[in-house]
């Protein structure tokens, strides 16, 4: 048993990082707020109770270190909130350093965690101190928060007449699995003032059906307090949410004063709900908080699933059993239901990751000396979590160089009839089964002309050669380019705009670039929102099947042997008028099989333009989920995954971009050197179809 | 059953000791649960020692109350002893339970 409380602890740790870091970015996300505002007092509770709860939660989970340290930032924006400190860009920046350490301190001991620096910790408390006008010598004991849990600290601001609070107390069902302990809730109230507790057990069931970890007792209490309801309260504020408590004054003036009521009009709702909510998870009780690997394998299974229903479609439609075919029906229905509703789980508001940003918009505005401001929109928008996971940094990149390189100083905006303040509008919306997200600047634009020189210089393109606008941003793009005249921390090294081209390549995503000369520059990136299933057509070459993505392929028309002879042994179709090249996958992919009479040609859209795929047989539509092919063919890039069949062979799941690339890439090589071996990456032994000979 | 759970009981003729030490806590109510039911579907007298707890939460408190009510409905004594800890002793008193304890020690 020892194991499963120790195990339990852990638990707890864990689930109060998770829930810390997410205080952490509302923290962020409201001091940065507050540095526009600074005499929002609701933004300013807010920071408060942020700083409370991860104090609160940290002691209660051994993160003792934590506690005291927080402690000291919290009773500074207790003063800011008796209205004794005053909001400056000092103290909001020294805050946000303090909850950089905060978030060293709560990975403290995970394994390869960058540890907080004690010193630095002490320099900000030091200020802090210094700005809320206390000696810096002050001794701020680190265990003092043990003894003078949440409220204490504030209990000595209110200097006013005791009061008599009763207070009606009573837990959710959940408080206890939260790893919260009411009895030390009770001593923290203790310590504001005389308590008197009277445990009621009336809701406790009988023993058999009794919930072990269920907690049945409420309490009335009557606390003789100088401290407002406000501290009171915040005794309370990481519990709340499931819980019933009332706070009232003791009965004692009969009739409250005008004045009690007006104030209690004022305050209430702000925080009581507005405030409050924001800070706490909302729908702390009807939302689960899962580890993202058990999703991932749920996600896993319904795929296999898929894959065998598949297969008893298949073998249903074989049959001529009418039962069969019915129950695979059903099959098929709840198993599509099923994987929508699954993908449906993995998807996630792209909020958290713009709102990362912040912070980090903040800080390099202030490094580069820069007025900058950060607009978000759209941050509902929901899209898959790994692809959410690998926008983080590709979106870092974008939004550093537009700082760096977009964003005009100010005396340069002024010369130009600018706002002194630029704007970055960072935005998602759907389009389709794809995603866009745009990273925005109203800064210089691209200098075209710079890009093109520096392009000759690098030796990427010949002096003379012809490019479009948008050919030329694309250069931007590639390995080492930087077009900025001095490498400075930000950006500047030709590292980063590479990194975010093969991110969204990796993502199967694609970049668009606009901009104007003096008026900006708008990146969009244009991403699926899933990467886990694909609406694609199975079609056939031989006894090897393929999946080509339906959202590239635009029709499906036949190729005759009677078109072949008529375009004089050139590989080339005629749609409708329109010349349309084709590459044979049969001679692509070396696939030795007899050739029918009657081939069919799939046009795909491409970047390069429209091609065709030719193939033996079109079989059908597919939905499938897409397996990697693992490390080991990870650079093999005209497959993007493969996918089991309902005859459980493999078929490899193409992509059409690239296949179209790698074959002009083959054919212009072929051209240099006829006898070089072939360099189709597919051409190796052990090849996952296995069935592509 | 699990080597390290606090809960132990001695079976007698007439009535079922249980001895209960350390930290008894949320981590080990199922258990608890589970031998207050054992305990007292034996139709016996049953009598609990806290000496040698030293932590109480509440989700121990409430099945102890809710044990002592069903031993009362059963007509049989349930005898609690006070838990010899002084710093138990005031938690329990804080929280408001005082008056229970001895509630369910006197049937």
């Amino acid at each position: 048993m020892a194991q499963s409380v120790l195990g339990n602890t852990d638990l707890f740790k864990q689930s109060f990082r998770e829930e810390a870091r997410e205080i952490l970015v509302e923290l962020e996300a409201a001091l940065l707020e507050l540095n526009g505002n600074p005499g929002d007092q609701e933004l300013v509770g807010r920071v408060f109770r942020g700083l409370h709860t991860i104090k609160g939660s940290g002691a209660m989970f051994g993160f003792e270190q934590l506690a005291a340290f927080t402690h000291n930032l919290e009773t500074a924006f207790d003063e800011v909130r008796n209205g004794r400190l005053a909001i400056t860009a000092e103290l909001i920046d020294l805050t946000l350093s303090a909850l950089d350490q905060i978030r060293s301190m709560l990975e403290e001991g995970a394994a390869g965690a960058p540890s907080a620096d004690p010193a630095r910790c002490e320099q900000i408390l030091v200020q802090v101190r210094q700005l809320a006008g206390q000696p810096a010598t002050s001794p701020v004991a680190p265990r003092a928060v043990e003894k003078t849990p949440a409220g204490a600290a504030s209990s000595g601001a209110f200097a006013g007449p005791l009061r008599e609070w009763h207070i009606h107390f009573a837990p959710g069902p959940s408080m206890l699995l939260n790893g919260t302990n009411p009895l030390l809730l009770l001593r923290e109230l203790r310590e504001l003032g005389g308590l008197s507790v009277k445990a009621s057990m009336a809701s406790v069931p009988p023993l058999r059906e009794l919930d072990p970890e269920r907690c049945y007792v409420t309490w009335e209490m009557v606390l003789a307090t100088a401290a407002g309801k406000d501290a009171l309260r915040d005794v309370f504020i990481f519990v709340e949410d499931g819980c019933e408590l009332t706070l009232a004054p003791a009965a004692e003036p009969a009739v409250p004063s005008i004045a009690d009521l007006t104030a209690a009009a004022l305050t209430e709702p702000r925080s009581a709900s507005a405030g409050r909510r924001t800070t706490d998870r909302p729908d702390n009780a009807t939302s689960l908080r899962v580890p993202a690997a058990k999703l991932d394998q749920f996600v896993d299974l319904v795929g296999e699933l898929v894959t065998v229903q598949a297969r008893l479609s298949e073998l249903a439609g074989r049959r001529d059993d009418l039962e069969i075919a019915e129950v695979s029906e059903e099959i098929e229905r709840l198993t599509s239901a099923l994987r929508e509703n699954s993908m449906n789980i993995r998807m996630l508001p792209i909020r958290a990751t713009f709102e990362k940003f912040r912070r980090l918009v903040h800080d390099l505005a202030r490094d580069l000396g820069k007025n900058v401001e950060l607009a978000i929109e759209g941050a509902e928008t929901e899209l898959d979590k790994t692809v959410i996971e690998q926008l983080g940094d590709p979106l870092m990149h974008l939004i550093r160089n537009s700082m760096d390189h977009g964003i005009e100083p100010p005396a340069v905006r002024q010369t130009r009839a600018k706002r002194p303040t630029a704007t970055i509008h960072l935005s998602a919306r759907h389009s389709g089964a794809s995603v866009l997200i745009a990273v925005a600047d109203d800064g210089g634009g691209i200098d075209a002309a710079a890009v093109r020189a520096r392009a000759v210089e690098k030796g990427l393109i010949a002096p003379g050669a012809e490019l479009t606008e948008s050919e030329i941003y694309a250069l931007l793009f590639q390995p080492g380019f930087s077009t900025a005249k001095q490498v400075t921390d930000v950006s500047g090294r030709g590292v980063g705009m590479d990194v975010v081209r093969q991110k969204v390549d990796s993502l199967r995503g694609t970049i668009d670039v606009v901009s104007k000369p003096g008026a900006g520059t708008s990146v969009t990136l244009r991403l699926p929102l899933t990467l886990a299933i694909i609406d694609g057509l199975l079609v056939s070459v031989g006894d090897a099947s393929f999946v080509l993505p339906l959202a590239n392929t635009l029709e499906c028309v036949e190729l005759t042997r009677d078109d072949i002879a008529r375009a004089n042994g050139k590989h080339v179709a005629n749609v409708r008028g329109e010349v349309v090249p084709y590459i044979r996958l049969r001679d692509h992919f070396h696939i030795h099989a007899a050739r029918p009479d009657l081939e069919q040609i799939m046009i795909v859209e491409t970047e390069d333009g429209r091609y065709g795929l030719v193939v033996d047989k079109v079989l059908g539509d597919c939905q499938t989920v897409i397996k990697n092919l693992g490390r080991f063919y990870r650079h093999v890039q005209v497959v993007s995954g493969a996918t089991i069949l309902g005859n459980g062979t493999v078929a490899l799941i193409l992509d059409p971009c690239r296949l179209v690339q790698d074959a002009m890439r083959l054919q212009a090589e072929g051209r240099r050197a006829r006898a070089a071996p072939p360099g189709n990456p597919l051409r190796q032994k052990d090849q996952p179809g296995g069935r592509a000979h | 059953m699990e080597m390290s759970v606090p809960i132990t009981m001695n079976k007698h003729e007439a009535r079922n000791d249980m001895v209960l030490e350390g930290a008894v806590d949320i981590s080990v109510a199922a258990e608890l649960k589970q031998s207050l039911l054992e305990a007292l579907g034996a139709g016996k007298d049953l009598h609990i020692s806290l000496a040698a707890v030293t932590e109480l939460d509440v989700t121990a408190v409430q099945l102890l109350w809710a044990a002592a009510r069903e031993a009362k409905a059963q007509g049989v004594a349930f005898v609690l002893d006070e838990p010899a800890s002084p710093a138990l002793a005031r938690t329990l008193a804080d929280s408001g339970f005082a008056e229970l304890a001895l509630a369910a020690a006197g049937r």
